[in-house]
């Protein structure tokens, strides 16, 4: 059944077809009732009539099924093309200077060819625009291209070859499609760009394009140009950095369109926490938390151009909302100004490609300049602290001493002013080591390796992790927001009962409204330039600001607003991760419980920390290793699997910048110290794993490798050698505007005052000289309270 | 017309003047690439300040013989795009360093200029200056003047700062 704009383009191609049929005879006929000297040249009719006689035929092929030989409509607007662009070159280069006699009249070359041209030329804007209409109309799109939504399918058609009777190739591609249109983003048109890459790049080897291959070349071109080609490192860095950036995101794509639908569930042994046996149980002997409603505004709710607030807070995570708490103890008003959205916490569910989009900076596309290390950060109000795992770490002394040193950063903290504000901190917000009955079932296996292994005694420290979480059901949810109110994350806590306690007047959110731009004159800030999801522009005033986005975004703020100096973006650090994935004999179901459950840290430090892991199956199956049949057949494993992360505290060598395509670049390598330290990590958590019994595991390498003993996994280093060779991300960015008291090195002084200015601060993990090493949010958050009373105490 | 572009000059020459401008403000970029926002009054400020003193300074100080005469339209490219926007872009990257680095700089950068505006324009040609004969020292004193952008900078703003908020007295 076509749709309308299908039979519009099909009743075009009819008239088409007839006109073309008619202007054969217009050729020839002419040509035999009355010779004229040139027009009868034989070449020239036996050409045309041949030309115009295939656009006939095809036209009327086409028209017989617009959609299935919709590859003809392009072929026909294509010849016009052609026949336009001959007939430009003829007029500028070739011979116009005879004339002919048509229909009882004398017409020059020119007169003729031009006419001619122009009528292709309409014939073709008049075929592109019907032809474009129908194929949208056909898939009923909201964010991809008809063409970009059919490599999809080719691609999805290829990536999960065996699946056909789970969910079809055009259901996942339409996931994908809904999952891209539900979240504003500046890269996203970078996943679309990539997708039409892929389905022209193998016309450069002399192929069709992507979605017009058969299945079985297209799955061998994938292999050969995107795996093998990149895995042997065939090509030019510069080359295979966008290869592989490509294959990335047309697999992640169609993960996401595949693993998210919950009719491929079963299939990995998956079953969401509703559905658990042990819900209902859990649900009545525990029930949900009361939430504290939370009042938000919106851009739809200011009419002026200009609002004006006491302090103006931008971010609303974990810097953000335990500075706005002090600052309103002590009597000051604040404005809170946050980029994402308020998403409900009464509307969190289990479908993460929803919440994805609705609570991650760029719905978790955030990338750096090379495309190879993922940067997660929460986009929403509340921040990071909604969807991260909510583990909380007491800042490592070495590192405060390293903050401290007076001949190195010179950060000049009172160092029991910060212990004291991490206790205050802990007490705020419950931190208490979590409950052995609810953690990730998963990570026993990594303890029982760990005892094996001799690492579970002083001075190593094995232990389980503390975290903000409250009688926890262990449902395995914390990376999407916890529905049932267990994650005391800035959202359901510290924002709400301040409002609370003192007022939503003391305490305002502007949501959904970026920071674009400070204003400012002299050392004064005067005001800062928003920018609402509608696109209207408001100048929010305030006597006193704070910038708290997170490490990167407040980075570029102060960028874009030349405010903070030439160190600003710099020294950027990460706790840069990658998992390590074992396989067992038996069933653990991993994702349900805690899903970062333990922690191992070693003494002597060695730079690394392990920390076990596990998701649900979308964003386990984004970071399961193996590609195409490898891949599949691992996920059907999914319930056997048990996963560590190792975070290795990176040097602080990143940048952050407003450069690029989308003005948001992260220029990030790791250093080769770092990548030896993280081979290391991964090294060592997989001997723990082959020591609990594990049957093989799997670190995330590009190249897909399997290990089953020691002997073979300490062959890594020779088959990793950088870090394009592994799958590497963070959710801990640091740094970007260190904390120092010499301003050549830092952006802000030991009173989170930036340099050069009376009235604004910076309370997040941008402050940071260097990277922890360790989960960060508490150190942000009491850094936050420690900045707090200088805030206070300046009125502008 | 040879008061206003120079002799033999014509516009194209003006062009591979601003480009010369243009580079050597690329090469400034490097060590600071935006003006700080607490700055920003303040360069405006000795952007106005010195545009002006400079556009009229060159023809008054040509008119008592103390300088070459420069064509309307290289005086006002230099007072207002090199003087103005360039040379106060290098002060705003450049005031927190010590003052003999700044004058050395703001002559340096100068002498580039002049040396550039002389071999495009024929202009900075004045053969008796002071004791010296020949263009040459001519340029040198001219740059070594250029040096005093930060002295004098520093003066205006303190004196402006009296009755103008919000300008950063360096």
């Amino acid at each position: 059944m076509f749709t309308p704009q299908e039979r519009r383009l099909q009743v075009f191609l009819w008239w088409l077809g007839i006109i073309y049929s008619l202007a054969i005879f217009g050729y020839i006929v002419p040509g035999l009732i009355e010779p004229t000297k040139h027009i009868i040249l034989p070449p020239f009719i036996v050409n045309s009539v041949a030309k115009i006689g295939v656009l006939a035929l095809i036209s009327f092929i086409a028209a017989a099924n617009v959609r299935r030989f919709r590859i003809l409509s392009r072929v026909i607007a294509l010849g016009n093309c052609f026949a336009v662009i001959a007939g430009i070159c003829t007029l500028i280069w070739g011979d116009t200077s005879a004339s002919y006699a048509l229909m009882g009249g004398v017409y020059s070359t020119t007169t003729l060819i031009l006419a001619s041209s122009i009528a292709d030329g309409v014939v073709t804007a008049i075929l592109i625009s019907l032809y474009l209409s129908a194929d949208k109309s056909q898939y009923d799109l909201a964010y991809l291209s008809p063409s970009q939504f059919r490599t999809l399918v080719a691609l999805a058609d290829v990536m999960f070859n065996e699946t056909k009777h789970l969910i079809s190739e055009v259901d996942i591609a339409r996931n994908v499609d809904r999952y891209l249109s539900s979240f504003r983003a500046k890269t996203k048109w970078i996943t679309a760009l990539a997708l039409n890459v892929l389905e022209i790049y193998p016309i450069f080897s002399l192929k069709a394009p992507l979605s017009l291959m058969n299945p079985g070349d297209r799955l061998s071109f994938v292999k050969k140009r995107f795996y093998r080609d990149t895995t042997l490192k065939l090509q030019p860095e510069f080359y295979r950095v966008l290869t592989q950036a490509m294959i990335r995101m047309g697999q992640q794509l169609c993960y996401i369109g595949y693993y998210n639908d919950p009719r491929t569930f079963e299939s990995v042994g998956y079953t969401p926490f509703s559905k658990r046996p042990e819900t209902p149980a859990k649900l009545s002997s525990n029930p949900p938390a009361q939430r504290i409603p939370l009042q938000v505004m919106t851009g739809r709710d200011i009419t002026e151009e200009v609002i004006s607030a006491d302090v103006v807070i931008i971010g609303t995570g974990a810097g953000a909302a335990i500075a706005a708490r002090g600052l309103v103890e002590q009597g000051r008003e604040v404005l809170m100004i946050e980029r994402g959205d308020h998403v409900d916490p009464s509307t969190f569910n289990e479908d993460e490609m929803d919440m994805m989009s609705r609570l991650y900076a760029d719905g978790a596309l955030q990338q750096s300049k090379d495309f190879r290390f993922r940067v997660l950060q929460g986009s929403c109000v509340g921040g990071t602290t909604v969807i991260n795992n909510a583990v909380c770490f007491d800042m490592p002394d070495y590192i405060l001493d390293q903050w401290n040193d007076k001949e190195g950063i010179n950060a000049n903290l009172d160092a029991n002013r910060v212990w004291k504000s991490f206790s205050d901190v802990r007490n705020i917000m419950s931190i208490t080591q979590q409950n052995p009955t609810t953690l990730n079932p998963g990570a026993q296996a990594f303890v029982y390796g760990t005892q094996a292994l001799g690492f579970d005694k002083a001075p190593d420290r094995l232990s389980i992790v503390d975290a903000n979480i409250k009688d926890c059901y262990g449902c395995g949810y914390c990376n999407i927001g916890c529905s049932y109110g267990k994650k005391l994350s800035m959202l359901d806590t510290v924002l709400p009962q301040t409002q609370q306690k003192y007022g939503p007047h003391a305490l305002r959110i502007l949501a959904s409204c970026e920071a674009v731009k400070l204003r400012g004159t002299g050392n004064k800030i005067t005001s800062v330039t928003c920018q609402t999801s509608d696109g209207r522009r408001i100048d929010v005033k305030g006597k006193t600001f704070v910038v708290a986005a997170g490490a990167v975004s407040s980075s570029l703020l102060l960028l874009r607003s030349g405010v903070g100096g030439r160190n600003v973006g710099k020294r950027l650090s990460f706790n840069m991760g990658s998992p390590i994935t074992a396989v067992f004999d038996n069933v653990m179901n991993s994702y349900a419980g805690l899903q970062i459950s333990h922690y191992l840290r070693l003494t002597p430090n060695r730079g690394y920390i392990m920390e076990t892991w596990f998701n649900p199956p979308l964003a386990q199956a984004l970071t399961m290793p193996g590609w195409f049949e490898d891949h599949f057949n691992n996920m059907k494993r999914y319930n056997k699997m048990s996963c560590a992360g190792i975070l290795v505290g990176s040097e602080p060598n990143a940048v952050a910048q407003v450069a690029g395509l989308t003005g948001r670049e992260i220029d990030y390598e790791p250093t080769p110290g770092d990548f030896q330290k993280l081979l290391d990590g991964i090294i060592l958590s997989g001997n723990i794993f082959l020591a609990a019994g594990a049957k093989a595991v799997m670190p995330a390498t590009f190249k897909y490798y399997e290990f089953h003993n020691s002997d073979e996994l300490a062959n890594l280093p020779n088959l990793v050698k950088d870090s394009s060779d592994l799958t590497i991300g963070t959710g801990h960015p640091q740094g970007g505007n260190a904390l120092s008291l010499d301003p050549k090195i830092g952006v802000v002084d030991n009173e989170f005052k930036i340099y050069g200015y009376d009235n604004i601060y910076i309370t997040d993990a941008s402050v940071f000289p260097t990277s922890l090493g360790v989960n960060p949010q508490l150190t942000v958050m009491s850094l936050a309270h420690y900045a707090a009373p200088f805030i206070a105490a300046n009125k502008g | 017309m040879t008061e206003f572009l120079g002799a033999n000059n014509t516009l194209l020459d003006y062009l591979y003047v601003l480009l010369m401008y243009g580079l050597l403000a690329l090469v400034m970029r490097y060590a600071n690439d935006t003006v700080e926002l607490n700055f920003r009054k303040t360069y405006w400020v000795l952007y106005i300040g010195w545009s002006i003193a400079m556009f009229a300074g060159n023809y008054f100080f040509y008119s008592v013989n103390l300088m070459s005469f420069l064509p309307w339209l290289n005086d006002f490219v230099h007072s207002f795009i090199w003087i103005g926007f360039c040379l106060g872009f290098l002060y705003a990257g450049c005031y927190k360093r010590p003052m003999w680095e700044q004058m050395f700089l703001c002559a340096f950068f100068s002498f580039i200029v002049k040396m550039s505006e002389h071999m495009i324009l024929g202009t900075w040609d004045k053969t008796d200056f002071l004791f010296f004969h020949g263009w040459f020292p001519y340029v040198v004193c001219m740059s070594l003047v250029d040096g005093l952008y930060p002295v004098l900078s520093q003066l205006g703003l303190r004196l402006l700062s009296k009755s103008v908020d919000g300008l950063i007295v360096p």
